[in-house]
């Protein structure tokens, strides 16, 4: 029984590889769909949170699943993210247009004065580095009440509008969080297949054979790190117009092992994986709803499963480029069964 | 009845088989290599005997007891010691606390004369004694490694690669060593080597691996002068390779 | 004014210097960020509460209480690494995969706490009352003396655990190399487990300590703490244990200087400030020794 279930997940996974294109596709459908059915406004914020949560475990996943580097303090950037936005909204009266690039801007010089300092650290180092940092941006923001509102954190935050155009309305909220999140996976997709893709893997592997093939490793892991926290502010700007209400409390290192628990649950440097990561650890509260007071509990102990049950998280073993080589060989091996063999070495 | 007896042994490494069912037996006083190519298994041979890697499958009597997927604390207590490769020793302890851990689980004065014997066996070591075994030299620590298995006393010794990375000289007193284990301690050996002619030449019986399978089983003098093994593990071309080529 | 700043924030180190022991040791062993350790130290100053509300609220009842809660919490830590810590070594789990293993149990002891306790902050009743002394301009309460007493004498028994007794060896082996452990004949999981005993044991006691010295038991108690602990691990040089306590007194200290100085909003901030300044200036900590990895 056991076997039979393992072999049809085998199959399953191993579709899954050779048709990923098709599925990443089918599910953006399903993504554009999806608001057709679940069209309350309760159901289509927990989607928008969802969107959200991605944009931030997909790109904390480059930075601790592609380039090796654990970060606690991811929502330090976030935080930074929907600041920026809030004050700039609340003060100057911009629209996204303005406050969206501006978030990531923010976060990322952030991340860059902070890489600059200690990315040169040893990895462990870097997690408890991070998460200082966290704790300092929460206290800066609880503390520095004239600037940031304190403890109270920043009221009515204009709704979203493009060129005149409301768009706060529960769908178009909806996309345009789709949206970014598109943005996001295909802009890191596009990097990691690229030459610096392979960079970053490789300092992941092994940081000093890559040094010495002439990777620049420094400078590799600034880029990374402020890149993905570009993204974290990108997430938390869109967070401060949907929600129009920032608090210190939403970007607390509790906050960054939630994102970093996304990760690890899904798939360590998998993409596909963090995003069914986010998407649970977003849907587990909303469905623990009932339970208010066991809700907590519940959560750590499924955790606590999980992790017992998968150590490499849900995806964390499947490598989809491997697993498609593996099916092609052992179909080309089936084809030429009864072909002379010269044909095939030569 | 021998001392060891493997019978059918099978590892895997997830996918990977690295050791496909194999049988080996190592008698009383014995010195048995272990030839082999790298990733023919050799290695994970021991490791699996200790049960550091667990077998897939298969059998293994030690002593007249079942071994098979028993802790590896208890297969040390009831006698198997191992040299593993790569010279593990412990970087931030000192030689003598090197030499103490090997007898973990020995009595007080057991670990005495154990150290004693080792001082005899290696006299560079008492002159290090003192020193962290992180910055020995290479054959300094391949010594120790050698000497802290043997501080419990074992009944069988396994050795993995003791040459590798080693000067030639030091080589020789290494083997000189491995000899005199044998016959002042009563230890028998099993001894996986890629430096084939040293290690014959003190064995009484070879295993050559290959792919997880062993493909010759002999006494050592017939693999010294077995056409395949010169070829492919003596470093000497074989007589039918030379009159293929003419 | 500068020496009362000085004896409040040693009193103060001296816990972190206690939570951040257990936390040094784990991590030590087996290069594990437990983030479960802190909670100990919350779950120890409850059940010392409902111990002595079950015995007796006197310094009898306190002493089997304190017993109680710490061999309560070193079971549950202990269990913890046989149940799910141990499964996921042996299946070859990635390092990062125990760590969120333990945020889960962190998660799950520390709610499990609101949801028996109650979130409202409670009392922790002093059975001693000894009263106070003056030193200088000074004042010292004899609760200080008692916590600085109980906290040198765990370390000195740490330290002689891990330098003289056979444990350990068996500990310092498992740390600089664990198979190599296993094959000298240490019982490499059991020996891991009764770290887990201890580390928690230890956390257990000091959330003993440092709850009857404020008189309150609050829900977040834990997550303060916790962050601190890694912080002054680091500080110190992780591993190290004469580190961690150097460790957590110099955080102990700094806040509450900055407490007292700057600003109470802030003194949480500036600790983090220093750990990350310490961290780029000399990333293996005050005492911590450079590892030199070969290639």
């Amino acid at each position: 029984m056991k076997k039979l279930f393992s072999k049809s997940i085998k199959r399953i996974i191993e579709k899954w590889a050779v048709n990923e294109w098709k599925v990443a596709f089918s599910c953006l459908i399903i993504a554009l769909a999806l608001p057709i059915v679940l069209n309350t406004r309760y159901l289509l914020s927990v989607m928008t949170i969802c969107c959200v949560n991605s944009i931030l475990a997909v790109s904390l996943n480059m930075l601790t699943g592609y380039l090796g580097i654990t970060s606690l303090g991811h929502a330090a950037f976030y935080g930074l993210g929907a600041y920026t936005a809030a004050i700039l909204g609340t003060r100057f009266e911009l629209n996204i247009i303005v406050t969206l690039p501006a978030g990531m801007i923010i976060a990322g010089i952030a991340a860059f004065l902070l890489g600059l300092a200690a990315i040169r650290a040893p990895s462990r180092h870097l997690a408890i580095i991070t998460l200082g940092f966290c704790e300092i941006v929460k206290i800066v923001e609880l503390n520095w009440f004239s600037f940031t509102g304190g403890a109270n954190g920043i009221h009515s935050v204009p709704r979203i509008s493009l060129l005149g155009w409301d768009l706060s309305g529960k769908y178009a909220k909806y996309y345009l969080a789709l949206f970014l999140l598109i943005l996001t996976i295909s802009t890191i997709s596009l990097i990691m297949h690229s030459k610096i893709g392979r960079a970053i893997y490789s300092i992941r592997d092994n940081e000093i054979a890559a040094e010495s093939m002439g990777v620049n490793v420094f400078s590799y892991k600034l880029f990374v790190f402020t890149f993905s926290a570009m993204f974290a502010g990108l997430a938390g700007a869109f967070y401060a117009h949907h929600f129009s209400y920032v608090s210190p409390l939403s970007f607390t290192f509790e906050q960054s092992i939630v994102l970093l628990s996304m990760v690890i649950l899904g798939g360590i440097g998998s993409m596909p994986g963090t995003i069914i990561g986010a998407i649970i650890l977003s849907l587990l509260p909303e469905l623990l709803r009932d339970f208010t007071t066991w809700r907590q509990v519940i959560y750590g102990a499924i955790i606590v499963i999980l992790m017992v049950a998968r150590p490499s998280g849900m995806l964390g073993k499947y490598n989809f480029k491997h697993i498609r080589q593996q099916v092609k060989y052992s179909k080309l091996l089936t084809k030429n069964e009864n072909k002379p063999l010269e044909k095939m070495t030569g | 009845m021998p001392l060891l007896e493997v019978s059918d042994l099978r590892v895997n490494y997830g996918a990977i088989t690295a050791v496909q069912g194999i049988d080996l037996f190592v008698e009383k006083g014995e010195i048995v290599t272990l030839l082999g190519a790298n990733g023919a298994g050799k290695s994970s041979t021991l490791s699996a005997i200790v049960n550091l890697v667990k077998p897939s499958s298969g059998k293994i009597m030690f002593d007249g007891q079942d071994i098979t997927w028993k802790p590896t604390a208890n297969i040390v207590e009831a006698g198997i010691s191992q040299a593993m490769e790569g010279r593990q020793i412990f970087p931030r302890m000192t030689t003598l606390e090197n030499l103490h851990m090997g007898g973990y689980i020995s009595t007080k004065e057991e670990i005495e004369v154990g150290i004693e014997r080792a001082y005899e066996l290696f006299p560079i070591l008492k002159e290090r004694s003192k020193q962290m075994a992180g910055t020995l030299s290479g054959g300094e620590q391949q010594m120790l490694s050698i000497a802290r298995a043997l501080i419990n006393n074992p009944k069988l010794l396994l050795l993995d690669e003791p040459s590798l990375g080693l000067a030639p000289m030091i080589i020789q007193d290494v083997f000189n060593a491995i000899v005199s284990i044998r016959d002042e301690f009563d230890t028998s050996i099993l001894l996986v080597e890629q430096n084939a002619r040293v290690a014959l030449a003190i064995s009484s019986r070879g295993y050559v691996m290959e792919k997880g399978k062993i493909v010759i089983a002999s006494t050592a003098e017939k693999l010294l002068n077995d056409e395949k093994v010169i070829h492919a593990y003596l470093g000497g071309e074989s007589k039918a390779l030379r009159e293929e080529l003419t | 004014m500068l020496f009362q700043q000085l004896i409040n924030g040693l009193t103060i180190g001296t816990a972190y210097a206690l939570v951040t022991i257990g936390f040094t040791m784990i991590y030590g062993v087996l290069e594990l960020t437990n983030f479960a350790h802190s909670s100990y130290y919350m779950l120890g100053a409850y059940l010392c509460v409902s111990f002595m509300n079950l015995i007796g609220l006197d310094v009898l009842g306190f002493l089997l209480g304190t017993i109680g809660a710490i061999l309560v919490c070193g079971t549950i830590s202990a269990l913890t690494d046989k149940l799910a810590l141990g499964v996921i070594r042996k299946r070859g789990g990635a390092a990062i995969s125990a760590l969120l293993c333990t945020i889960g149990i962190q998660t799950v002891i520390n709610n499990a706490i609101i949801l028996g306790y109650g979130s409202e902050t409670r009392q922790f009743i002093n059975v001693f009352n000894l009263g106070r002394f003056k030193i200088g301009p000074a004042t010292v309460s004899w609760m200080q003396v008692i916590i600085a007493t109980v906290a040198i004498l765990i370390m000195l028994l740490l330290t002689f655990i891990i330098r003289r007794t056979k444990f350990g060896a068996g500990m310092r082996a498992i740390s600089q190399n664990q198979r190599a452990a296993q094959m000298m004949g240490v019982k490499v999981n059991k020996i891991i487990q009764w770290t887990f005993f201890i580390s928690a044991s230890v956390s257990a006691l000091s959330g003993v300590l440092i709850g009857m010295y404020y008189r309150t038991l609050e829900v977040n108690m834990a997550t303060v703490v916790g962050s601190k602990a890694f912080a002054a691990a680091l500080l110190g040089g992780i591993g190290e244990l004469p580190g961690a306590v150097i460790g957590g007194f110099v955080i102990g200290v700094l806040e509450s200087f900055v407490a007292g100085y700057v600003s109470s909003g802030y003194r949480d901030a500036i600790a983090f400030a220093v750990l990350i300044v310490v961290l780029v200036v000399r990333p293996q900590g005050i005492l911590g020794k450079k590892i030199h990895h070969k290639v």
